[in-house]
C-alpha cells in the first residue's frame, strides 16, 4: 500500500485514471482494440478470457471457446509445445516471439508469433498466462517470396557473369573460325570440319544468351510458321530421339504464320522436346499437334506435346513452372520450363500441362496457345529481360 | 593500306597486302576505317584481320584511353567497341568520339546482358549486338550502319 502511494504520488504529474474501475475497463478496452490475439489461460490450459482479434484469428466466439482446453487450438502433432510453454511459465518465465503453427476452427493452419507470460496473484503466486498472439501468415508468405525473388536476383547475376566470361572467348573463337576457313592453304575436308564447328558455336551461342544471359533476343520479330519451326526443332533432335526409342507422330493442320521471336520459341520447344525425351528413357511416343484454333481477337495457333513417360505427379504438376524446380536433380537446372513460360507470355500466350501417372495410362502433355495479335511487329526494339 | 599503328599497346598489324590480295580485296576509291576496341586483344586482333580482309581499313585499340587518342589522327568512320571494359566503358567512349566526329556511326557489341537498357535508357543513336556476333553479320551490320544517313 505504501508504494502504492508512493508511485502514484511520483507520477502525479501525468493523467492518471480516477479509480481502479476506470483503469480496468481502460485495459478491457485496449484489449478488445487489439489487432493481436489476446488470450488468457490458467495453468491447467483452460482459456479464462478471450479477445476480438482472437475470434478474427481463430474463428471461435468467446462463448465457443472461453472454458475450453487450449489444445483446441493446437495442431495433433504440436500439442507437446503446451507442456514445454506451462513448464517454463510455471517457473516464472516469459515465452517470447515463439514462431508456431496453430490451427484455426475451420481446421486452416496458421503461422503465429506467441508472446507468453506468467500472472500472477496478490501473492506473488503464478496462476495462469497471459498470450499474445500475432498472425505472420502474411509476413511468411512475403518472406517466402522474397527469398525465391533474391535467388533470381543471385542467379541473374550470376549468370550475366557467367554470360560475359563464356561470350567473349566465344567471339574470339567465331573469329578465328572464320579466318581458319577463309585461308587458301585448307583443304575441302579441313573447311567443312571448319564449318561445323562453327554451327556448334553457333548452338553454344544461342544457350549463352538465352539461358545464361536471360537476353531477350535482339533480332526482329519474323513472320513464321509455328510447325516449321516445330520441325526444325524436332530435326536438331531426331538422333536422340531415335537413339532414345521415341517413335514421332505429327498431327499437323495449316495455320498461318505467326510473328515471333523465332530464337525464343525454339527455344521454348527445345526445352518441351528434351524434357520429353528425359521423360521417356525407355523409349515411347511424342505426338506433336499443330492447329489454328479460336476465332478473332483470340484467334491463333495451338500446339500439344504429348509423350508417353511416366507422368508427374499432381503436388509436383503445380510447381514445374517455378524457377529452379526441377525432378531431374542433378541433371536439371529448373530453368527451363520457367524461361519457356517467359517466353510463351512474352508472346502474350499461354503454357498449361496436364499429366497421368497411371500405370496403365500415362504421360505428360504439354497445350501452349499463342494468339496472332501478340503486339509484335517487324519494328518491335527487343530490349532484355531484365534482372531486377 | 594505312601505316597507322598504335603506341604502347599496339595491336595486331594489319595483315601484308599479299595477305589480302590472296582473300581478293576489293579496290574502292576510300577504304571506311573502322576502330575496334576491346580489352581482349585477341576479339581486337581477330576483328581487325576480318575487316581489313573484307575491304575496311581497321585498326584497334585495347581501351578506351587508346582508342580516343587513336580516334584523333585515324578519324574513323565507324567505331566498333566493346561495352564493358577496365577504365572507361564503350559508352563513355563513344560519346566522346562522337563529340568529337559527330558523323562517326556507333555499333557496340557485348557480351553481357542488360547493356541495352544502359543505351536506351540514355536515348542514344549507338547499334548493339550481342556477342558473339558472327563475322557475316558484322560485316552486314557494318554495311547497312554506313548506308544509314
Amino acid at each position: 500500500m505504501t508504494q502504492d502511494n508512493e508511485r502514484r504520488e511520483k507520477s502525479s504529474g501525468h493523467p492518471m485514471p480516477g479509480d481502479a474501475a476506470q483503469a480496468n475497463s481502460l485495459l478491457a478496452a485496449i484489449v478488445e482494440s487489439s489487432d493481436d490475439a489476446i488470450i488468457s489461460k490458467d495453468l491447467d490450459g483452460t482459456i479464462t478470457s478471450w479477445n476480438a482479434a482472437a475470434q478474427r484469428i481463430f474463428g471461435y466466439t468467446p462463448e465457443e471457446i472461453v472454458g475450453k482446453s487450449i489444445l483446441t487450438l493446437i495442431p495433433p502433432d504440436l500439442q507437446d509445445e503446451e507442456k514445454t510453454i506451462i513448464a517454463r511459465l510455471r517457473k516464472g518465465e516469459r515465452v517470447e516471439h515463439f514462431e508456431t503453427t496453430r490451427v484455426a476452427k475451420s481446421g486452416k493452419l496458421l503461422s503465429l508469433s506467441l508472446t507468453i507470460s506468467p500472472v500472477r496473484d496478490a501473492s506473488g503466486q503464478v496462476v495462469g498466462a497471459s498470450k499474445i498472439a500475432r498472425d505472420i501468415s502474411e509476413r511468411q508468405e512475403f518472406e517466402r517470396r522474397l527469398v525465391e525473388t533474391e535467388k533470381i536476383v543471385a542467379t541473374g547475376r550470376m549468370a550475366a557473369t557467367i554470360a560475359h566470361e563464356i561470350n567473349n572467348p566465344l567471339e574470339a573463337v567465331v573469329n578465328l573460325i572464320y579466318l581458319a576457313r577463309l585461308s587458301p592453304t585448307v583443304n575441302e575436308q579441313v573447311r567443312e570440319y571448319l564449318r561445323l564447328a562453327e554451327q556448334e558455336i553457333e548452338r553454344v551461342s544461342l544457350i549463352a544468351r538465352q539461358t545464361l544471359g536471360y537476353f531477350r533476343e535482339t533480332a526482329v520479330p519474323v513472320d513464321f510458321p509455328v510447325s516449321v519451326l516445330l520441325d526444325e526443332v524436332l530435326t536438331v533432335y531426331g538422333a536422340k530421339l531415335a537413339y532414345s526409342g521415341i517413335d514421332v507422330h505429327r498431327d499437323y493442320h495449316p495455320a498461318q504464320p505467326l510473328m515471333m521471336r523465332k530464337g525464343e520459341l525454339t527455344q521454348l520447344f527445345s526445352n518441351l522436346v528434351a524434357n520429353a525425351i528425359d521423360a521417356m528413357p525407355e523409349g515411347g511416343d511424342l505426338s506433336v499437334t499443330v492447329g489454328p484454333e479460336g476465332v478473332s481477337p483470340a484467334h491463333g495457333v495451338r500446339v500439344q506435346m504429348a509423350d508417353t513417360g511416366t507422368g508427374i505427379s499432381s503436388e509436383l504438376l503445380e510447381k514445374i513452372f517455378e524457377p529452379f524446380f526441377t525432378t531431374k536433380e542433378q541433371r536439371g537446372t529448373g530453368i527451363g520450363l520457367w524461361l519457356s513460360r517467359q517466353f510463351v507470355e512474352d508472346h502474350r500466350g499461354s503454357i498449361a500441362v496436364t499429366s497421368k501417372t497411371d500405370s496403365e495410362d500415362h504421360g505428360t502433355t504439354f497445350h501452349i496457345f499463342l494468339p496472332y495479335e501478340n503486339g509484335l511487329t517487324q519494328t518491335t526494339v527487343a530490349g532484355e529481360r531484365g534482372n531486377a | 593500306m594505312s601505316t597507322l599503328r598504335l603506341q604502347g599497346d599496339s595491336a595486331f598489324p594489319p595483315p601484308p597486302h599479299d595477305a589480302v590480295a590472296q582473300f581478293g580485296e576489293r579496290s574502292a576509291p576510300r577504304r571506311r576505317r573502322v576502330l575496334v576496341v576491346d580489352d581482349e586483344r585477341l576479339i581486337v586482333d581477330t576483328v581487325v584481320q576480318i575487316l581489313n580482309i573484307h575491304g575496311y581499313d581497321a585498326f584497334g585499340a585495347y581501351s578506351a584511353n587508346d582508342a580516343m587518342k587513336l580516334a584523333e589522327s585515324f578519324l574513323p568512320d565507324f567505331l566498333l567497341s566493346d561495352v564493358m571494359m577496365p577504365g572507361t566503358n564503350g559508352i563513355e567512349l563513344a560519346v566522346a568520339v562522337q563529340e568529337m566526329l559527330p558523323e562517326v556511326r556507333v555499333l557496340l557489341f557485348s557480351g553481357q546482358a542488360g547493356t541495352s537498357q544502359l543505351i536506351e535508357n540514355r536515348n542514344l543513336p549507338f547499334a548493339l549486338e550481342a556477342k558473339p556476333i558472327h563475322p557475316d553479320k558484322l560485316i552486314k551490320t557494318l554495311e547497312n550502319l554506313g548506308r544509314r544517313r
